[in-house]
């Protein structure tokens, strides 16, 4: 009888160690290279399993389907979307929107179809499939596996959508960016952790498989203005723009950091200790965040009443360190100076104002910073065509307008002394 | 009580799961019993975790027939056990899977955050000798959402076949294979683990020690499973 007990258990403790290799290659258009893809999440998150929620459903539709999806979305969202032509005005004053027409969006939707393997909205993944590619060969040999890499991406936030408000509502659009650094980041780390464990096509292999040297190498590449022309900062598009795909590489450097130091422990409890601004963002791992300042008043009510909607600013927001990096970028300043500068963010307001009958709009926009901008970062932000910049002590003023006769008389901060 | 252990690049994960549970003799062939399991969880970080289980009350009804002896019952439990949708979500859900996965995901309600279950129960053992005896038990349970986003109702069903055999006095070894179905949610839709363990059974109790190995996905050791596995503890002392 003992030895059937040594056997039983020996049995039990083989079963246990059983490990498995890489995954192979494989199209994700089929059933079993998306469970496998699901499985390998799983696995590199270590969370378990909830049979409960298992993988989200997973659509394949066609290029022609998803162009026609997404133009009714976006005939959809126009018909439905509530115009604010003073904050449209507002960022193109600011020089971080261009002034563009139509075709543009039948370009950007053109570029979405070419681009995206999958995505995932509303508790649902959608793939797309692609004719398979031709041309260059190592675009032909990745496809497959980029493809497996985004859905993999994708499935993690099915996974995060049942422990993470993905709807969340933010108080500004600096906090907005700080949770979708967070999320996206958290989507990244785990894509490139299971990139690491697919076979690659042959020939090819990984640099580096520390995530935080690729996010890093990442984040180098796309807050620079120097380097490849396809990866740096005015590869992403217009500034406003741009900033929005800086939640991949920041996140991900913030997230690899963690991961880095403590594996899939340090990742769970980093949610609670996120950053709530864009500058932690910036500033990288390890650094602790500087005390912030406040703005404790209101522009002037120079303001006449026709620029105000009962009373107030018909926009406000605070767009934080990431957006007053990309507003210096827009105007030429050099990318590592454009860096040094929004490092120096503590607060930021923005205010608009709308004139309902002529239709023109001012934007006052008031930075507090750490220390002042050098001479060398205010000289190409004070263009005569551009938004005025003034400078007080620790305090960046930047008004602007499309009515220069009411501009040449504003000077909304005058009852707000610099702190 | 169960626990496992998971070690992962830089990190690891320890989750325990102790399981209260009390039997009581209403009449000789009418029983009832109480059971809550708690999550508890050490991580590298050295942050302790701990969540409730659904705590679980079922009534049975036993009989014998020679060698033959069966029990019957139903359950339900309270769902207390849930997950907050915020930066612990994580945490919370890896614990209650982890705990789940420790037990193979055998009686799973135990620790199905927000949502509640009607256990129906079956349970016998045939003595076929005095050094051997065959078990077997089964449940199916309707699974009810009851908060937080979670909607609809599943099913989820279970069985398992064992033996004891006796080694030495009062020693007993107890293989187990068991299999569950899972939800129709589920990638794949049954869940095996194969179990064994030593029971030491003198006067004063049965006390016993085992491991169970998740075998197929989505949590075995074979296939693309999340490789899980449970050492099994456990004390029962009559009252």
């Amino acid at each position: 009888m003992m030895r059937t007990l040594c056997l039983a258990c020996g049995a039990l403790a083989l079963l246990a160690g059983c490990t498995q290799g890489a995954l192979a290659i494989c199209d994700i258009t089929q059933s079993d290279c998306q469970q496998d893809i699901y499985y390998a999440d799983l696995r590199l998150r270590g969370d378990g399993y909830d049979p409960f929620a298992g993988m989200p459903p997973i659509r394949t539709i066609s290029e022609d389907q998803y162009r026609t999806e997404l133009l009714d979305q976006a005939a959809q969202d126009a018909q439905h979307a509530v115009p604010q032509p003073w904050w449209d005005e507002a960022l193109l004053l600011l020089g971080l929107v261009p002034s563009t027409g139509g075709t543009t969006q039948a370009a950007s939707i053109d570029n979405q179809v070419q681009e995206t393997a999958a995505y995932y909205l509303s508790g649902k993944v959608t793939v797309i499939a692609h004719p398979a590619p031709s041309g260059d060969p190592t675009t032909v040999a990745f496809q497959p596996f980029n493809n497996m890499s985004t859905l993999a991406h994708e499935l993690i936030h099915a996974l995060q959508d049942r422990e993470l408000d993905l709807q969340f509502q933010s108080q500004s659009t600096d906090q907005d960016f700080a949770q979708k650094a967070l999320i996206e980041g958290d989507a990244a780390l785990y894509q490139r952790l299971f990139e690491y464990n697919v076979t690659l096509p042959l020939g090819y292999h990984f640099r580096s498989r520390d995530p935080l040297v690729y996010f890093s190498t990442w984040r180098d590449a796309n807050l620079s203005d120097q380097g490849d022309p396809t990866t740096n900062f005015a590869s992403l598009g217009p500034p406003f723009f741009a900033v929005q795909w800086l939640v991949y590489p920041l996140g991900g450097v913030w997230l690899a950091d963690q991961w880095d130091k403590g594996g899939n422990t340090a990742v769970r409890h980093a949610y609670g200790s996120a950053p709530q601004h864009s500058l932690d963002f910036l500033l990288g791992p390890g650094v602790a965040a500087p005390a912030s300042k406040t703005i404790g008043c209101e522009p002037q009510p120079m303001a006449p009443a026709e620029f105000r909607n009962n009373g107030k600013a018909y926009g406000i927001d605070s767009f934080g360190a990431v957006y007053f990096f990309a507003y210096l970028m827009g105007w030429k300043v050099p990318g590592s100076d454009s860096l040094a500068s929004a490092l120096l963010w503590r607060y930021d307001l923005i205010f608009v104002y709308y004139n309902q009958s002529t239709q023109k709009t001012a934007v006052a926009w008031r930075i507090e910073l750490d220390s002042p901008l050098p001479d060398t970062v205010l000289a190409p932000l004070t263009t005569p065509s551009g938004p005025r910049v003034v400078q007080d002590g620790t305090t960046l003023m930047i008004t602007a307008s499309d009515d220069p006769a009411f501009l040449a008389t504003w000077n909304p901060w005058a009852g707000c002394p610099s702190q | 009580m169960a626990v496992t252990h998971q070690s992962e690049t830089n990190s690891s994960l320890t989750v325990a799961t102790p399981v209260l549970r009390g039997l009581f003799r209403i009449r000789p062939e009418f029983l009832v019993e109480l059971d809550w399991g708690f999550a508890l969880m050490l991580d590298s970080q050295v942050s302790a975790s701990a969540r409730p289980g659904n705590p679980w009350v079922k009534g049975w009804y036993r009989d014998e027939h020679g060698p033959l002896q069966w029990y019957a019952g139903v359950g339900v439990t309270a769902p207390l056990a849930s997950v907050s949708i915020g930066p612990d979500g994580r945490i919370e859900r890896a614990l209650y899977n982890q705990s789940a996965a420790a037990w193979g995901l055998w009686d799973d309600w135990r620790w199905t955050p927000d949502r509640m279950a009607v256990p129906i129960l079956g349970a016998l053992s045939y003595t076929l000798s005095p050094r051997v005896i065959a078990t077997a038990e089964a449940a199916v349970a309707p699974v009810m959402a009851v908060r937080n986003g979670e909607s609809g109702t599943d099913v989820l069903a279970q069985v398992a076949v064992g033996a004891r055999l006796l080694l030495l006095h009062d020693f007993w070894l107890c293989p187990r294979v068991q299999a569950v179905l899972l939800p129709s949610a589920s990638v794949d839709r049954m869940q095996t683990a194969a179990g064994l363990r030593v029971e030491w059974t003198p006067r004063f109790g049965r006390f016993f020690v085992g491991a169970l190995v998740n075998l197929d996905e989505p949590l075995g050791v074979f296939g693309r499973g999340t490789q899980t596995w449970g050492i099994h503890l456990g004390k029962e002392l009559d009252l």
